[in-house]
């Protein structure tokens, strides 16, 4: 996980849409993000960010949005499905 | 309009259930999804034989209900459709029609009426699903259901259902009972018959500027196909102009009034049928189907014994031929309605009877036709 | 604006009303995405979709999004969507339905869709509930479950989806959930590239009802159940049957090739055609 602090993750949290389900920060695997009183998810450790995408995959609302990826999505796709299940 | 023949005709022995296929052929229907059903199933074999030679789609599907919505389906992705069923399969496919009465979908379904309720007669004739074609489906909604009482007639209505339901986007009910779907006839084919097909409107203007169900002075909305560009939404349920679900009053009830003007603003073009007699008719049987048959025997033979008897045949149910039925109300004293149900068309008939015109009925229901003789009988009894 | 909300924000038809109408963390969401997703990276068009539905939560996904879409009456999509695929073949015809909609009062169209092989693929949301009524039980809730109408027991097996969709004939039987949201991407990928009839079975939750009613908690708790039940293919392979007790499968379950309608409907107008020039 060394080379993750440069390239920042900015993780976007469009509270128009989201309902506060509270499913991205329950499966975020990095423990990035946290809920406020209302329930609704704020990135609380954004250095930790390992920017695989699942919050964003798993949102029903399409209210997340991981901004830069270190890898380009559809190589995260094979080699993410098998190790996570 | 039938020109003389200048060039060659063809002349067919033809059964009333082939003829409404040759007729669905000629209007351009390329699919037809149905299912087994006495008196009806001629349709669907000689559908599965005619469609692949022109190119068409036959499918048999598991039951009516999917038949019925194959075919709204296909008429969605533009092809002309239709299926054919009796009474029990009818009864299956009501839900569907009711959709598409909503989504405003052309289709043709034809009911080969047989003895009912339930299964019934399955071999023999009855007219009794005449109101079951007008409010067979749950909700308020319009209708056009057309009777042919010959196999030419069977052959030309069904024309003239394609092109209804394609000028109107409505369902069109070709109702024919058992008699006329299974019996033969010879009939007269012209090779230069002009004969009018109408396909449903379309859009004229690019996609970002469709509205899909916009109320047009005709009433009816253009029509885009699927996977023509116009990616519109279609729903059973109530819509606004643009497709979407809607419960918005304001919306609803100008949708559902529109549904309505569709067909009682061409109320002129839905009136088929015919006169026989009846200008100084004291008596006029009104009649349709194979009954209008034996009517017309009956009225030219008491002709002959110098009594004033018409005849009106009905070849639209629906619509209710108001206009024609006030015509002869007016002329004759007395009005015989012979059917094989419990006085369907009738009830009809006496609600838009506003003289002293007395209205009888015969109604027979024994699943065999009403013979010239028996009509004859009546009208001596009641004349 | 990153790729995927990028991505997701193409398809969606943007003069609808978002947020969605669907309840806070259910998984309908996830799988639209997925199938947005899917979409995309097969290639298709807007114009060549035609996205059908039927009645239910699922039933409201079409109006979403920017396609040719159908929302037709409960459990008749597919017999909807065979009529369009067969009028106008180049059209990529993609079903969605729920448990009920699709083995329910759409069972008997499911069943025969498989066993004609129809090119087009079904996904189905299968919450093992009627969410959108209220929470009554349907086809795939399991026995001693509570719902709003078994209340005292609930007395009836449920469906393998999956195993009905094999055994009816489909060629191509994938099943993902709604927790597992990459394997879902793939999974539709590979059953829109199937030619034939590809059903999809993403298992989901209802939280709002069959949760509540289950006492399973929210929408976490229930994908969590996901996670822990769920086992990949390849890996149930290597477990005994006593492991796989309370498990389910997820992955490709069968992936064949079969004679697809149409090309065989072909065989018939060719024989037709040459029959009427004799």
């Amino acid at each position: 996980m060394s080379g993750k602090k440069e390239k920042k993750t900015k993780i976007d949290i469009f509270k128009g849409w989201c309902k506060a389900c509270g499913i991205c920060e329950a499966f975020c695997p990095a423990g990035v993000l946290a809920r406020d009183e209302a329930g609704y998810p704020y990135v609380k450790f954004p250095e930790k960010c390992i920017s695989c995408g699942w919050c964003e995959l798993r949102c029903p609302d399409f209210a997340i949005t991981v901004y830069k990826k270190d890898k380009d999505f559809k190589e995260i796709d094979e080699e993410e499905t098998k190790n996570t299940l | 309009m039938k020109k003389k023949p200048k060039t060659p005709y063809k002349e067919f022995l033809l059964q009333g259930n082939e003829a409404i296929v040759e007729g669905a052929l000629r209007a351009g229907c390329r699919f037809f999804a149905g299912y087994p059903i006495t008196p009806a199933t001629e349709i669907a074999e000689a559908m599965s034989v005619k469609l692949p030679q022109v190119g068409g789609t036959y499918i048999q599907m598991e039951d009516e209900i999917a038949s019925m919505a194959a075919v709204i389906g296909a008429s969605l992705a533009g092809v002309k459709s239709m299926t054919a069923t009796s009474g029990p399969g009818f009864s299956l496919m009501q839900e569907n029609l009711g959709f598409a009465i909503m989504a405003e979908v052309p289709c043709v379904i034809v009911d080969a009426m047989r003895g009912g309720p339930s299964t019934g007669l399955p071999t023999s004739p009855s007219q009794s699903d005449v109101m079951q074609a007008r409010w067979g489906t749950h909700g308020d909604h319009p209708i056009i259901a057309l009777c042919p009482s010959t196999v030419r007639e069977c052959y030309d209505l069904t024309i003239k259902a394609f092109n209804l339901s394609e000028k109107f986007r409505n369902p069109v009910i070709i109702l024919v009972d058992e008699v006329v779907a299974h019996m033969r006839e010879k009939i007269t084919i012209f090779e230069d018959e002009e004969v009018e097909i109408f396909n449903r409107i379309k859009p004229n203007m690019p996609p970002e500027w469709y509205i899909p169900y916009v109320d047009t002075p005709s009433g009816v909305p253009p029509m885009a196909n699927f996977g023509e560009g116009y990616r519109y939404h279609v729903t059973g349920l109530t819509h606004d102009i643009r497709g979407f679900p809607t419960s918005r009053p304001d919306e609803i009830d100008p949708f559902i009034r529109r549904l309505f003007r569709k067909i009682s603003q061409h109320f002129s073009e839905l009136q088929f049928g015919e006169f026989y007699e009846t200008d100084d008719a004291d008596i006029t049987i009104i009649a349709y189907g194979c009954v209008a048959r034996s009517a017309k025997r009956a009225a030219i033979d008491a002709r002959q014994k110098g009594l004033k008897v018409g005849m009106l045949k009905l070849n639209t149910l629906w619509p209710f031929m108001r206009t024609a039925v006030e015509k002869v109300l007016n002329t004759s004293k007395i009005v015989i309605v012979p059917e094989m149900n419990m006085g369907q068309i009738s009830r009809e008939v006496k609600r838009v009877n506003k003289g002293s015109t007395k209205i009888f009925t015969i109604n027979k229901v024994d699943g065999t036709i009403i013979t010239p003789q028996e009509i004859l009988a009546r009208i001596k009894e009641v004349g | 604006m990153p790729e995927i909300t990028k991505l997701i924000h193409k398809y969606l038809r943007h003069d609808k009303k978002f947020p969605h109408v669907w309840c806070p963390g259910c998984g309908i969401g996830i799988m639209l995405g997925a199938l947005i997703r899917a979409i995309d990276r097969c290639g298709f068009t807007k114009d060549e979709i035609v996205l059908v539905s039927g009645i239910g939560c699922t039933g409201r996904l079409p109006v979403y999004v920017d396609f040719n879409t159908l929302h037709t009456t409960h459990g008749r999509a597919l017999a909807f969507a065979t009529g369009i695929k067969l009028a106008n073949p180049k059209l990529k015809v993609i079903v969605v339905m729920g448990d009920g909609d699709a083995v329910a009062i759409g069972g008997n169209h499911f069943i025969h869709a498989a066993r004609r092989n129809i090119d087009l693929t079904a996904i189905i949301l299968n919450n093992s509930i009627y969410g959108m009524t209220g929470g009554q039980y349907s086809p795939t809730t399991p026995y001693g479950m509570k719902t709003t109408t078994s209340s005292y027991i609930h007395i009836e097996q449920a469906f393998n989806i999956s195993e009905l969709a094999v055994t009816a004939g489909a060629p191509f039987v994938g099943r993902g959930t709604v927790y597992h949201a990459k394997l879902l991407d793939s999974l539709m990928e590979k059953a829109f590239l199937k030619k034939g009839f590809a059903v999809v079975e993403v298992i989901s939750h209802c939280h709002t009802q069959f949760g509540k009613l289950n006492k399973m908690g929210g929408a976490v708790e229930m994908m969590q159940w996901q996670k822990d039940h769920a086992v990949t293919v390849e890996k149930a392979a290597t477990m005994s049957e006593e492991e796989l007790k309370g498990k389910f499968k997820i992955g490709v379950l069968v992936d064949k090739e079969l004679p697809v309608y149409l090309d065989e409907y072909e065989k018939i107008r060719q024989m037709a055609m040459s029959k009427k020039e004799k």
